[in-house]
Order: structure tokens, then sequence, then C-alpha cells
């Protein structure tokens, strides 16, 4: 329970919802405000959701630029993505070597870890919408404990990232540590 | 029927219309969703791929 309200704490914060130092006590009465159907709370915990997915879909373009760009650089080519599709500067049909081939290999191979993780992001941020849309009272009470799954899905992508180099945006109210 | 019973029953019929009111505020914003980019990876590898496999020029039509 308490990592759940940590984690929690830490996105509210970032809404300016929550006042820095205002300890545990003020997320546990929200959490305890939403369990008794409180639509303050409920509103909150939309807006939590709302700033979460925004965040995760910001993200999720700097995977998709990256991903690009590191397919061209096994290549030995520069590009970007341009809509949808991943684009080569300039005169791109040069003979491709087996080696080049293999490293193309590896940085999709090295790829899948945060292409799923951020799929496992996806999953669990739409469980908490339909929570938070759920209208039995057994349903909502699940959602703080979602927004911290949530939560926790998202530092795994931005640690997938990590490893591959590439930063992403962090969650509202993320301040490095547990807090 | 006791001053507390009565207490209770106002206070029940507030609550009971406050979460009505609240319930509507709540219902009317929008819940973004965040989009799945497995589609464009996808894409991106088909672009790629395509750079990777040049397809092979067009012989020379004979006359």
């Amino acid at each position: 329970m308490l990592p759940d309200l940590l984690a929690l704490r830490r996105v509210l914060r970032g809404l300016g919802l929550v006042m820095i130092g205002a300890g545990i006590g003020t997320l546990v009465l929200i959490g305890v405000l939403h369990l008794q159907g409180c639509a303050g709370a409920q509103t909150v915990a939309r807006d939590a959701s709302n700033a979460i997915a925004d965040v995760a879909n910001a993200a999720g373009e700097v995977v998709l630029d990256r991903y690009c760009e590191r397919q061209l650089a096994a290549l030995d080519l520069t590009g970007h993505r341009a809509g949808t599709h991943c684009v080569a500067d300039g005169d791109a049909t040069h003979d491709v070597t087996p080696a080049e081939l293999a490293a193309l290999a590896r940085v999709r191979a090295a790829w899948q870890p945060l292409l799923r993780a951020h799929a496992a992001l996806r999953h669990a941020h739409d469980a908490l919408r339909a929570a938070l849309d759920a209208t039995d009272a057994a349903t909502r009470a699940q959602v703080p404990a979602l927004i911290a799954d949530v939560v926790r899905a998202y530092d795994a992508v931005a640690a997938a990232a990590g490893v591959l180099g590439v930063t992403l945006p962090r969650l509202p109210g993320a301040d490095g540590g547990a807090s | 029927m006791t001053p507390l019973d009565v207490v209770a029953i106002v206070m029940a019929i507030l609550q009971a219309v406050l979460r009505m009111i609240e319930r509507g505020f709540t219902k009317d914003q929008v819940l973004v969703a965040i989009r799945a980019i497995e589609p464009d990876a996808a894409q991106i590898d088909a672009d790629v791929d395509a750079l990777a496999h040049p397809p092979a020029p067009a012989a020379p039509v004979k006359s």
C-alpha cells in the first residue's frame, strides 16, 4: 500500500495537487476520499492519468525517432522519421554489407525490451482508464493501485530506454527518488 | 425519530446529490489514451528493410 501511495504522490505532486513536504497524510486523505467515491479525488486521479498519458505519448515519439535513427546508423546512413516513415538522407541505395545487416539485427534485438516495456505501459494505462470509467465502487477502489502500476511501468520504460542511451521525458513530479 | 436521525438523513441526501453532480463532472473529462507505437515501429522496420534490400534494377528490355 505504501509504495502505491508514494508513486501516486509523485504524480499528484507534479500536478501541483500535493504540496511538497505536505507528507504522506495528504495522499492518504486523497486515497481515502477516492475510496469513498469522492469525485473530487476521482478528478485528481483522471488528471493524473491524463498527465501520465501525455508524457508516455511524448516518450513514444522519442522512442520511435531514435529507433529510426539507430537502424539507419546500423546501415551507415543518416535520416529521420517523417510522419510514420523512416527516411534516409540523400541517395541511400548503396550495397548493404553482411556486417551492416548484422548490425541492423543487433539494433532491432536490443530495442525489443523497450518496445515491449512501452506496450506493457499502455496495457497498464488501459486498465487504469477502465477503472476510472467504472461505476462500481470495487473497481474504482483499485484506482490508486493502478496509478502506481502505471508509474512503475513508465519507470520500466525509462530504464529500458536508458540502457540504450535514450533519455525520455520524466513523469510529473518525478524527482529521481522514491518520494 | 431523533434529531440525530434527521441530521443523518439530510447528510445522506446531500452526499448523494453531491456524488451525482461530481460524477457528472468527472464523466465529462476526457481520458487520454497512450498511443500504441508498435505499428510505427513495424513501419520503421519495413522502411529500413527496403533500404537494406534495395530492389534489383530492372533488366534492360531487349528490342
